[in-house]
């Protein structure tokens, strides 16, 4: 059902853009073109999911721990990277994952994520030569 | 007499100290990946394209080739000992390849999966380099009406052999086709679906995307169930295989490159689907059928050897016409692309040096791959004792370095964790996301070929069929379609057009 919302409105984006001509179609052609059949098969499969209510669920559980910390990792990661650096964002993600998800004491787990973040700095840094981003407040 | 030069001037690529220093690294990360459950080659690829940026064009290609026939070796060692298939391309060689393991007879096993490989990814690089430049100039006489109706081959067939069900997967082609279009349109630069961000103006990022659904999403659904493993751990000793083991292996690893060769070319998941053919296939034509299944070294032997004959024949299609046959090979078309390198017919010709070297460092990687994997099991073995507590979090931040480095955009790792969650939940409701990566890539350059036909033939749909080599395409398409929809009048697949699972 999301998908057919989410189709409607591409649809009405697509009929705002050039649909140009035969020889010279626009830019709205294609993705009109994909649009159609997208519908099709998201009513089919509504459809057909009504008439088999039983046979197709999965659960789906988003509320585990592990995978809400890994996310919440993720984001806090792209929100901290620019700011913090490279080397305090991914010290604190490793430090607080490691003690989540192996259950390990704070300064084991600190120790380790300390070694890790080191490691891959030197490695990507000096080694493969990539630039990391050092935190705009660090700089400052 | 041309091929000869040629190769030998692909040797002298291939063979600068840099680049066999490249190749090894690609070989070793490879295996590396192939054998830790939660990565596989698409992931490993996806991980080391960012930092391929700054290389030379062949060492990069080289690396990153060396890679993908790696992690396919590598998913044989967890296969075997642990039976946890490293990479969906290995399932198959968990069920006889484990139970040998669990008689003692990892060491055969192990080493008739590598000389299988071996031997399989050697035979497949000839078929690289006798076919691709034939089929190239071949190609070069086309034009953009075939080229659309070859990409559309490509996509349907894609849709037949896919792993979920039918419908299911051509939902994600057509997605992947639609997400391609978001960007600037290349033929009149309107901005579709960019919702005025200038992040979104060049389409979305490829390598977040593949690292997203590949990469995080395969983590997000490893955290659900992190397991303890007990590793089978054979001796140097153990090793040898007798010679009862070879000869019974021999036909498997002849057959199984056969097969491997000719499904490398189909596009979807012809690395897979080779497997499961080759063990049909062995299990069809051995003597003792019923003991498959109990440790027969033939179940290890073609699947094994199928498995790595695809690497080679799956770059026909990459390298003559630009379609990626498997995702991981879109991850080498994205990187030649980002290098300059414009894969098709033309490549040939325009870089004689980058096809060359690549065909001649994989002869010499497939060797590396040999001689480093026998010696070195015992290592990588080693590799699954890292529990997964830890491997996750330094996955990700691995991840989180191969998509900053692209724009150096922490926009990037928001599109990866979208994806991330995106390829989470697809996967849960057993979709297949390889589909959809390989629209995307073939998404513009679909569409730019419709459209230029169009042009051309001021607007008249029937340049389609006038076109000899465009017709003949959509015959085959023809006959593809019929031939399912046969299939599924007599019900073979009616059940899995459904729901497929």
């Amino acid at each position: 059902m999301l998908i057919l919302v989410g189709l409607a409105h591409l649809f009405y984006e697509v009929i705002h853009m050039p649909m140009g001509t035969l020889n010279l179609p626009g830019a709205g052609v294609f993705p009109l073109v994909l649009i159609i059949p997208m519908a099709f098969m998201a009513v089919y499969r509504i459809s057909w999911l009504l008439t088999h209510k039983d046979e197709d669920t999965v659960s789906i559980v988003l509320g585990d721990k592990n995978i809400f910390l890994a996310l919440a990792g993720l984001v806090g990661i792209a929100l901290l990277l620019d700011l913090l650096g490279f080397v305090i964002t991914m010290g604190v993600f490793l430090f607080v994952t490691f003690k989540m998800f192996t259950e390990s004491s704070w300064l084991k787990s600190a120790l380790q994520a300390a070694i890790a973040v080191i490691g891959l700095y030197v490695f990507f840094e000096y080694l493969i030569g990539v630039t990391l981003p050092m935190g705009h407040l660090i700089v400052l | 007499m041309d091929t000869v030069i040629s190769l030998t001037n692909g040797f002298s690529v291939a063979l600068e100290p840099w680049n066999i220093f490249y190749c090894v690294i690609g070989v070793l990360w490879g295996t590396i990946v192939g054998v830790l459950p939660g990565l596989g080659p698409l992931a490993g690829l996806a991980l080391l394209l960012p930092l391929t940026f700054k290389l030379d064009p062949n060492s990069a290609i080289i690396m990153l080739a060396g890679i993908f026939y790696g992690a396919m070796y590598g998913g044989s060692t967890t296969s075997i000992l642990v039976r946890i298939p490293g990479e969906a391309a290995s399932v198959i060689t968990c069920i006889d390849g484990h139970e040998m393991a669990k008689k003692g007879r990892a060491g055969p096993a192990l080493v008739v999966s590598a000389l299988g490989s071996w031997f399989g990814g050697t035979v497949s690089v000839l078929v690289l380099m006798l076919f691709a430049p034939l089929l190239s100039e071949l190609m070069l006489t086309v034009g953009p009406p075939a080229t659309f109706s070859l990409m559309v081959v490509a996509l349907i067939l894609m849709g037949f052999v896919g792993s979920s069900s039918t419908l299911k997967t051509f939902t994600m082609i057509v997605a992947g086709l639609l997400l391609g279009t978001i960007g600037l349109d290349a033929m009149s630069g309107v901005a579709r679906f960019t919702y005025g961000s200038l992040h979104v103006m060049d389409g979305i990022s490829f390598v977040a995307m593949a690292l997203g659904l590949f990469g995080i999403s395969e983590i997000l659904l490893n955290l659900e169930k992190v397991a303890d493993l007990q590793p089978i751990r054979p001796t140097f000793k153990s090793l040898t295989p007798t010679l009862k083991d070879l000869k019974d292996s021999a036909p498997a690893i002849g057959r199984g490159t056969a097969i491997g060769c000719l499904f490398g070319i189909v596009p979807g998941i012809s690395h897979v689907i080779s497997t499961f053919v080759s063990y049909a296939l062995e299990k069809k034509l051995s003597k003792f059928p019923k003991e498959f299944g109990k440790g027969r070294i033939e179940g290890v032997a073609g699947p094994e050897t199928a498995n790595n004959a695809t690497t080679g024949s799956s770059m026909i299609p990459l390298l003559v016409l630009g379609i990626p046959s498997i995702p991981a090979t879109a991850i080498l078309l994205s990187a030649l692309m980002i290098h300059g390198i414009e894969p098709g017919p033309q490549l040939i010709n325009d870089h004689p040096e980058v096809f060359w070297g690549l065909i001649a460092s994989m002869y010499i990687g497939n060797l590396i791959l040999v001689i480093l994997n026998l010696p070195l099991v015992g290592l990588f073995v080693n590799l699954l004792r890292i529990p997964y507590g830890y491997l996750a979090p330094l996955v990700i931040v691995i991840s989180v370095i191969g998509v900053y480095t692209v724009n150096a955009s922490a926009y990037e790792i928001w599109l990866m964790a979208i994806f991330g969650i995106l390829g989470y939940l697809l996967r849960k409701m057993k979709f297949d996301v390889a589909p959809l990566l390989l629209a995307v890539i073939l998404g513009d350059r679909i569409e730019l070929a419709f459209r230029r036909s169009l042009t051309i033939s001021d607007g008249d749909f029937s340049i389609f069929i006038e076109s000899t080599s465009s017709l003949v395409f959509l015959c085959v398409l023809l006959i593809i379609v019929m031939l399912q929809l046969i299939a599924w009048l007599l019900g073979y697949r009616k059940k899995n057009f459904a729901d497929g699972d």
